[in-house]
């Protein structure tokens, strides 16, 4: 019964449905677009809402499970473990958006290089970009940050370079399609610049392809600089980050001190989840096969 | 097997290692600080450092120091560890059972429950159990690897108090297995241990399960969809039509050939789960490579971290090529060229 009105359902729909009807089709991908909605506006809103200071020390309501007052509870120092929360939302999607901007950037024009002109100089690109996919990501991050430092920075920077390869060999792969097309082989003739043709018309043939990367690079750049927080190299005690929060928390999980740990994590998972599902999504919307209503 | 296709293979395996340790050399040299100065500490003179950077070469240009440094690798050289003074070969072969044991153990979890999650929810499409197992597998790949081990650890140890206190592969006061592989559960059932045995099983379980979660959600969800592709196929119906048995037709038709994706991303899993040994032996104090690996970290000591890094980047680069041999040997249809 139910899946016959479903099929009705679909027949109903217009035949050329648009980009956020699909979007919105997918009910993973609206409930993931809640979840970064959410921990944008908890970024932007920290100050605004939270109760405490993030770095306030106050030793007589230190390791106190969630209460009224304390609603997530308190870390050793007393610190309010909501509001840190809040704050490493600030810290988690910055280095998010950076480190994916740091790759997009990078790989996009590495890629586009290497498969717009081709030659010794796409062989060298595109074999230099295997060899960084050998490595673990983690442990290539972790090799990077350590070459440049502990601190917030260096991590942003560890995971965006990272990522490169991943929009390189999309961007690659795309330009080289794209370059043999006869629209290509008209502007070479009308003699627009390289630069033209490659700004004004391949790049926005891979727009779509690395926006879905990039979504999903989000997520990855956040659990990433997190890892790095946690084993002491990415962002630095006593900046709130929801990795050195847990990192904190460790000794004191096995006592049962479960709070501190616990939220830290739940605020990382629900935004790695929400940017999966949305690019997910994303990638609904670009697929041909979705454009039409059936 | 075709000899002339694993030749070709290994061949185009070689720029790729060379690149690699081009990668790792340049990562060292742009390095901060001054490695004689933190070999010999903050008490050393000038002079004492000035000498042993003399020792070590690090004044020569770079190209005679990388020459040096791909000719120390192949003679099996990484380099000392500031921390334990001995050789990082040293160290690593001394915590390599340790460190293998839990990444087999994990290895198995995921595939022995990933892979047939897989199967179950491909054959029973759309059902409470699909959307289980698709819910789970999507849990586990978003779930923060070090935060899913201390979850545990709070769950089976602080809160229920069956697993051990997380503190290594063993407890205080038992004695270890004698060593014939230096992997303490296997060990201990050869040499019919039943005490170190019963012990080590019980400290290996929640490592294992932390570190084969992502793996096992990856695995869920590429069998499901492997195997949704093949039960599609025109040859699964004849096999049906014949008469077949719907077990013969899943696992000796279908699964076979639905395979060869599942077998590519594992090889891009095992690469995760080698840097993933490095949170979670850290959690679970485990004395393998990865807590060695993050303890040179947390004490600048970077040539463990380098050695690490090398060694996992070559592994992969292994791995792959065994796996394009496999695949061979699995679908015949692969082509030799």
């Amino acid at each position: 019964m139910k899946k016959k009105k479903q099929i009705e359902g679909e027949q109903l729909a217009p035949r050329h449905a648009s980009g956020w009807q699909i979007f919105c089709r997918n009910k993973l991908a609206v409930v993931g677009l809640c979840f970064i909605l959410f921990w944008v506006a908890m970024a932007l809103l920290a100050p605004v809402i939270s109760p405490y200071e993030p770095n306030a020390l106050d030793y007589s309501v230190s390791q106190q499970p969630p209460s009224l007052q304390h609603l997530l509870g308190t870390d050793q120092y007393g610190r309010d473990i909501l509001t840190r929360v809040l704050y490493g939302a600030r810290i988690s999607m910055w280095c998010g958006v950076i480190s994916v901007g740091i790759s997009l950037i990078i790989g996009t024009v590495l890629g586009g290089i290497a498969g717009y002109y081709g030659g010794v100089v796409s062989i060298i690109i595109m074999r230099v970009m295997d060899a960084m996919c050998a490595f673990p990501s983690l442990v290539l991050a972790i090799v990077i940050a350590a070459a440049i430092g502990k601190g917030t920075v260096s991590a942003m920077l560890a995971v965006g370079i990272v990522s490169i390869p991943d929009y390189a060999r999309l961007m690659f792969a795309e330009t080289s399609s794209i370059r043999g097309r006869p629209y290509i082989e008209a502007g070479v003739a009308i003699g627009l610049k390289n630069s033209q043709l490659i700004f004004r018309h391949v790049l926005p043939n891979c727009m779509s392809q690395l926006l879905v990367k990039a979504t999903l690079g989000l997520g990855f750049a956040i659990l990433t600089v997190s890892s790095l927080s946690f084993l002491g190299m990415g962002v630095q005690p006593p900046t709130a980050e929801w990795g050195n929060m847990i990192s904190d928390a460790r000794s004191y999980i096995i006592s049962g001190q479960w709070w501190m740990a616990t939220f830290p994590g739940l605020a990382i998972m629900t935004s790695i989840l929400g940017f999966n599902l949305v690019g997910d999504g994303v990638r609904d919307i670009l697929d041909p096969r979705n454009r039409t209503g059936v | 097997m075709n000899l002339k296709y694993i030749a070709k293979r290994l061949l185009y395996a070689i720029p790729a290692v060379v690149l690699v340790v081009i990668i790792i050399f340049l990562l060292t040299r742009v390095m901060p600080g001054d490695p004689a100065r933190a070999y010999l500490g903050e008490m050393a003179t000038q002079e004492q450092v000035e000498q042993l950077r003399e020792e070590w070469g690090l004044n020569d240009p770079l190209p005679v120091q990388f020459v040096r440094y791909v000719s120390g690798i192949l003679h099996g050289d990484f380099g000392y560890s500031n921390r334990t003074h001995d050789t990082v070969l040293n160290d690593f072969i001394k915590r390599l059972p340790a460190s293998l044991e839990l990444a087999l153990w994990a290895l198995a979890i995921a595939i022995l429950i990933g892979v047939p999650l897989g199967i179950a929810s491909a054959t029973h499409k759309n059902s409470p159990l699909d959307h289980g197992a698709r819910i789970f597998s999507m849990l586990g790949a978003t779930m923060p690897v070090f935060w899913f081990g201390l979850m545990l650890i709070l769950i089976f140890y602080a809160t229920a108090g069956i697993a051990p206190a997380p503190t290594g592969r063993i407890s205080m006061g038992i004695n270890p297995p004698t060593t014939i592989t230096g992997m303490y559960v296997l060990d201990s059932i050869l040499t019919g241990d039943m005490v170190a045995l019963k012990d080590s099983v019980s400290h290996i379980i929640l490592p294992a399960i932390t570190l084969s979660m992502s793996t096992m959600a990856v695995m869920a969800r590429m069998t499901r969809a492997s195997m949704l592709e093949v039960l599609g196929q025109d040859y699964i119906r004849t096999a049906r039509a014949k008469g077949m048995k719907e077990r013969i037709v899943i696992y000796r038709h279908a699964l076979r050939n639905a395979l060869i994706p599942i077998l590519t991303v594992l090889g891009g899993q095992f690469g995760m789960m080698l840097g993933y040994t490095v949170v979670v032996e850290t959690i679970f104090s485990w004395p393998g490579i990865g807590f060695y690996v993050t303890d040179a970290i947390l004490n600048v000591d970077y040539n463990p971290v380098q050695a690490f890094a090398l060694f996992s980047a070559l592994l992969y680069v292994v791995i792959n090529l065994v796996l394009d041999i496999l695949y061979t040997v699995v679908d015949r249809r692969v082509k030799y060229d």
